[in-house]
């Protein structure tokens, strides 16, 4: 049982905090901009369940629809059709207010981590406006703040510095440690590991599977590489052309990939090289 | 018997920082090129590939100055100081020598030319042919780089292009002039893995019809260990290990690239290597001092002090570091 703030919100055991049923997400047509005619869907019927503590990754090539359907969950990218519960809550249906509530619980990571903090602030403010968001008294939040710093493996100084003055791996930390501060259940992480080199990527898996045990968090990742989703994720849905073509654990994918097109990502993901 | 390309010894990039003085970007690169040879840079993010290649173009920014040489040799052998040509050489240089594909082809194109008008142009730099023959021109270099339906691809515009579509109407352009050098600037960042082969792919068949000369920046080490002849590993300006591909791939000398090879074979093969989670990320350090002291297990008083010289071991490799594994 997790309790948060709003004393309503408790997570059972036996819920899914998230639910996903149905989802088709979509833009406007590009060519009618103005008019009102129907949107195009680049995803459709997408649906599932995700327990607390659970892995997910989204499987998919550039343009499947993998982002799209995270920043639905996020409240940012209207539906065309279906539900999203999280925690009990249907997003797209409840009232801001109640939706302002949940937003701390579920906390985005995104692609590029030079563009994600705002530039005029200290990383240590970042954080905090994170901190206020999960009801800590001032004295509190000094504390919390190294904390979080030293649970994402970076010095205490680093709050004073801004993010031009950090490396793109420093600030790839600084940006979990902004997203842990509100104390999330959930975290959508989009593509994190795309700017780094391999030696900051495995650093930062290693960090956030200790970070996954020691805040108890579920995730969903979007990437379109196996090798990173199998380290990270327990389950993945494969999306290619806007439609879900297989679920499964990471395990049996890898072993009995059943779409052509997961066979050929197994196959890339683990032919050595010469 | 090869015959050299392109050579750069002790480039130092220097910007002048209003507040704090002189700041170096890059250190002393060191290495040279020989015709229809493949160097990878590799290295994270801000660590100046991208420079290198700047530098090369001579299209830095003109606060940043360079010191050192960066020599071209031209077909009959020649010697051409890259920062001692007259601006009308320069451009010669650049349009008949050199082909560059920049990071994200869909933003480098222009938006209000169609693909098509813009390779014409491009093939009518150099070479002197009519307007009609350098659309067959054209359409023949999309048919070269993988574009099915070339006369459809040169009446769109490039927002019309998927990512792997555009990025090979980039290599068609850098392509266009038959360059002897190609630059290629993170040409899989924006791509997923199965772009990523395909791309490579492509690139092999190019490299077997003509005789190409590639310098390739990234940080994907994929299709690295197949593709390179020679092997260039960047630290924060620092060019740590350089040398043939074969010898720095398996048998990496410097810790960084140990380390970087070793967490990617680990990965790969779907493992965690345990040795390297205890690295502890501090503050950056000044431009003194070697760039990986802060995460390195052999770090010792002079790695913070003094930045490591090249050292070489006669085979064409070069190593940057104070206590290297031999």
């Amino acid at each position: 049982m997790v309790k948060h703030k709003d004393n309503d919100l408790i997570l059972l055991p036996t819920n899914p905090i998230l639910r996903v049923q149905e989802l088709t997400v979509g833009y406007p047509n590009p060519s009618r901009f103005f008019s009102s005619a129907p949107k195009r869907a680049v995803v459709r019927n997408v649906s599932f369940d995700l327990w607390a503590g659970q892995t997910l990754a989204l499987l998919g090539p550039t343009g499947a629809g993998k982002s799209s359907i995270l920043l639905s969950i996020l409240r940012l990218l209207k539906p065309i059709q279906g539900n999203i519960t999280f925690l009990g809550t249907n997003l797209w249906q409840a009232k801001s207010r109640r939706v302002q509530a949940l937003r701390p619980l579920m906390q985005p990571i995104f692609q590029d981590p030079s563009t994600a903090l705002n530039p005029t602030m200290t990383i240590g403010a970042a954080i905090t406006e994170g901190l206020k968001l999960s009801l800590q008294q001032s004295p509190q939040i000094e504390k919390q703040l190294t904390e979080l710093l030293n649970a994402v493996e970076l010095e205490a100084d680093i709050a004073h510095y801004y993010p031009a003055q950090l490396s793109v791996g420093q600030l790839q930390r600084a940006i979990i440690a902004r997203a842990l501060a509100s104390r999330p259940l959930l975290l959508l992480i989009d593509e994190p590991f795309s700017a780094l080199d391999w030696l900051t990527t495995v650093q930062l898996i290693g960090l956030l599977k200790r970070l996954q045990q020691n805040f108890k968090l579920g995730w969903i990742l979007v990437t379109h590489d196996l090798k990173i989703a199998r380290l990270l994720t327990e389950r993945a849905l494969v999306i290619h052309n806007g439609r879900v073509v297989e679920s499964n654990s990471i395990s049996n994918i890898l072993t009995t990939p059943l779409h052509p097109f997961t066979k050929q990502l197994v196959q890339l993901a683990t032919t050595s090289e010469t | 018997m090869t015959s050299p390309l392109l050579s750069l010894t002790d480039c130092y990039l220097k910007v002048n920082h209003t507040r704090r003085g002189m700041r170096t970007l890059v250190q002393g690169i060191t290495c040279t090129l020989d015709v229809g040879e493949t160097l990878f840079i590799v290295g994270e993010s801000g660590s100046g590939k991208t420079l290198i290649l700047k530098t090369i173009l001579h299209l830095l920014p003109e606060k940043i100055i360079c010191q050192g040489k960066v020599v071209y040799y031209t077909n009959d052998g020649k010697e051409h100081d890259i920062y001692a040509l007259t601006e009308e050489e320069l451009v010669r240089y650049r349009r008949s020598e050199l082909g560059y594909l920049p990071q994200s082809p869909q933003a480098s194109l222009s938006p209000v030319h169609t693909c098509g008008k813009q390779l014409c142009e491009q093939i009518r730099m150099t070479a002197k042919v009519s307007a009609q023959a350098a659309q067959e021109i054209a359409q023949e270099m999309l048919q070269l780089v993988g574009l099915a339906n070339p006369p459809r691809v040169m009446r769109l515009f490039p927002h019309q292009l998927s990512g792997g579509m555009a990025q090979r109407v980039g290599l068609a352009l850098a392509l266009a002039n038959h360059p002897r050098l190609l630059l290629v600037d993170e040409p899989t960042a924006a791509l997923d893995v199965i772009g990523r082969r395909e791309f490579y792919q492509l690139l092999a068949q190019l490299r077997q019809v003509n005789p190409l000369t590639i310098i390739l920046v990234t940080h994907d080490l994929e299709e690295m260990p197949r593709f390179a002849d020679k092997i260039m590993v960047l630290l924060k300006g620092i060019d740590c290990e350089y040398g043939p591909a074969n010898t720095v791939w398996h048998t990496p000398a410097h810790p960084y690239s140990q380390m970087l090879f070793e967490s990617f074979k680990a990965i790969k093969k779907g493992q965690f290597p345990p040795s390297l989670l205890a690295g502890r990320l501090t503050r950056q350090l000044n431009s003194e001092g070697c760039p990986f002291a802060d995460r390195c297990p052999k770090a010792q008083a002079i790695c913070i002090t003094t930045t490591p010289l090249h050292k070489y071991n006669g085979q064409g490799r070069s190593l940057r570091c104070h206590f290297p594994d031999t």
